[in-house]
């Protein structure tokens, strides 16, 4: 008699069902023949589907005893068929875990593509951004070069037109010990027109040279010193200057200052050699804003200018505000860009702004423009006061 | 007064003549110019004791810089006076001008009245 193998039921009936699926639970092996026989039975209803009508037709015949054969082909083919599901199970089992563990790597490999990929891109990035800086940077460097040589000749043309200037005068000077005639008179009408072009040479001379000046101010990156620096006393002092500017240059114009100083406010961390330029160009644009107001319309307008300063947490806060003009909503994109200017003819350079904007930037700081057309303008300038509190 | 005018641009002898002439004129001034350091050193050798008694000169030269006049200078004849008058007003050139014994720093384009009072002042 062969051994036997004995299913649980829901084995069974998966096999009669023709899974492949087979519990774990399985193999126990009986020796004894009876303990065989009434097994044997038990699979009858299972061995139906191979040959039900034999096996039926050899119980009706030998009552409880089975016939050898059918038994044991049976139940070799079973065995081959039991071992065969097994292995197909083990087989598939290891697939699945397989390909789990497959995804599970694939995942993080994609994860981790990603991230090399994100890496790479920001690399890339600064990559570029730093080649962008290298070639302003040379820019820069050519426009300082640039600003120097033209300097040179320029003070020439200014110095030399100013020098003629004065000798005209002197003539002038001499000529009333001439006797006066027709021809002192034509010679004198002639040199009122030398007179006026000199003038023109050195006005347009002198413009020149606020551009270069401007432009050498503006290449001119990292030299002063950051230090700690009294915030309130540098804005009383160079909004004063800024005003005292104005009155005594063409146009000047009545306003009212206010300063509204934060007295608590901790020193600051700036170079004040080029924040002092700042509040001068933000003063000196809301003196010509204010002007133009003025000259627009006369009726009860007194400009008035304000600056505060505030300590807002770590952060300290410096504005500039004007009851000018506003700005008009085409220009505000363009505010900052070099050499923009809505003065007219010779009175702007266009890079008060923009040098402003550089140098709040050099400082980490954030230059907000708040404009109402016919109403106001305000810059804020914030700076982080991340230094220390003393 | 016999001042030295150190400079490599040429002009800069024209605008001092006509900026200075009265006072060449009436005699209280001389000038004298050179267009280059070694220049500027020949002609303070020319008589001994020299009769410069201020130098006035440029910092960007090609060759000898202004700088390196003003060492030569200081060292070999302390008594003369010598102020720098350069396009770069920076702190650097300055400081070093200073430390080597410059009397004054005028930057450029230079302002003759500032200039006149110093000269003025040597006078009286």
């Amino acid at each position: 008699m062969p051994y036997m193998v004995q299913f649980d039921a829901s084995a069974q009936s998966n096999a009669e069902l023709g899974f492949p699926l087979i519990s774990n639970q399985t193999s126990k092996i009986y020796k004894s023949p009876s303990q065989i026989l009434s097994v044997a039975q038990d699979f009858r209803g299972f061995m139906g589907f191979i040959s039900t009508s034999s096996i039926t037709e050899i119980d009706d015949i030998n009552g409880r005893q089975n016939h050898w054969y059918a038994t044991w082909w049976t139940f070799l083919l079973f065995l081959i068929l039991f071992t065969f599901l097994v292995f197909l199970f083990v087989k598939i089992q290891n697939k699945r875990l397989l390909a789990k563990v497959n995804s599970a790597n694939k995942d993080k490999e994609l994860t981790q593509a990603r991230e090399i990929q994100n890496i790479q891109n920001n690399l890339k990035a600064t990559q570029e951004q730093l080649i962008q800086q290298e070639k302003l940077a040379s820019l820069g460097q050519l426009t300082a070069g640039i600003a120097h040589e033209i300097k040179n000749p320029l003070n020439f043309v200014n110095n030399f037109s100013e020098l003629s200037l004065e000798y005209i005068e002197e003539i002038y000077a001499e000529m009333t010990k001439l006797e006066q005639s027709e021809i002192t008179e034509d010679i004198r009408a002639l040199l009122e027109d030398v007179k006026y072009n000199l003038q023109k040479i050195l006005q347009h001379g002198s413009r020149a040279d606020g551009i270069v000046k401007s432009m050498l101010m503006h290449s001119r990156g990292g030299k002063g010193i950051m230090e700690l620096t009294n915030l309130n006393e540098l804005v009383k002092e160079y909004v004063n200057l800024a005003f005292h500017g104005m009155r005594a240059n063409k146009n000047p114009i009545n306003v009212d200052i206010q300063l509204q100083l934060d007295e608590k406010l901790p020193k600051v961390q700036i170079n004040p050699e080029d924040f002092s330029r700042v509040i001068l160009n933000l003063c000196k644009n809301a003196f010509d804003a204010m002007r133009d107001k003025t000259l627009d319309n006369n009726t009860g307008y007194l400009p008035k200018l304000t600056v505060r300063t505030k300590e807002i947490g770590d952060k300290v806060l410096l504005e500039v505000e004007d009851n000018g003009p506003g700005i008009a909503e085409e220009n505000r994109d363009k505010l900052l860009m070099p050499f923009f200017t809505t003065k007219k003819g010779t009175e702007g350079t266009g890079l008060g702004l923009s040098i402003t904007h550089d140098i709040v930037k050099a400082h980490d700081g954030t230059l907000e423009i708040t404009s109402e057309v016919k109403s106001f303008t305000r810059f804020s300038i914030i700076l982080m006061n991340k230094h220390n509190k003393d | 007064m016999k001042i030295l005018i150190v400079d490599d641009e040429k002009d800069v002898e024209m605008l001092f003549r006509q900026k200075f002439r009265k006072e060449v004129r009436n005699g209280e001034l001389e000038l004298v110019f050179a267009f280059s350091g070694a220049e500027a050193i020949s002609i303070l050798e020319e008589s001994d004791p020299p009769k410069v008694v201020y130098v006035f000169s440029d910092i960007n030269m090609p060759g000898m810089t202004g700088l390196e006049l003003l060492d030569r200078i200081k060292k070999r004849f302390p008594q003369i006076n010598v102020s720098m008058i350069s396009a770069y007003g920076d702190s650097e050139n300055f400081n070093k001008a200073i430390n080597s014994g410059a009397k004054e720093f005028f930057t450029k384009p230079i302002d003759f009245d500032s200039l006149k009072k110093e000269i003025k002042d040597l006078l009286n």
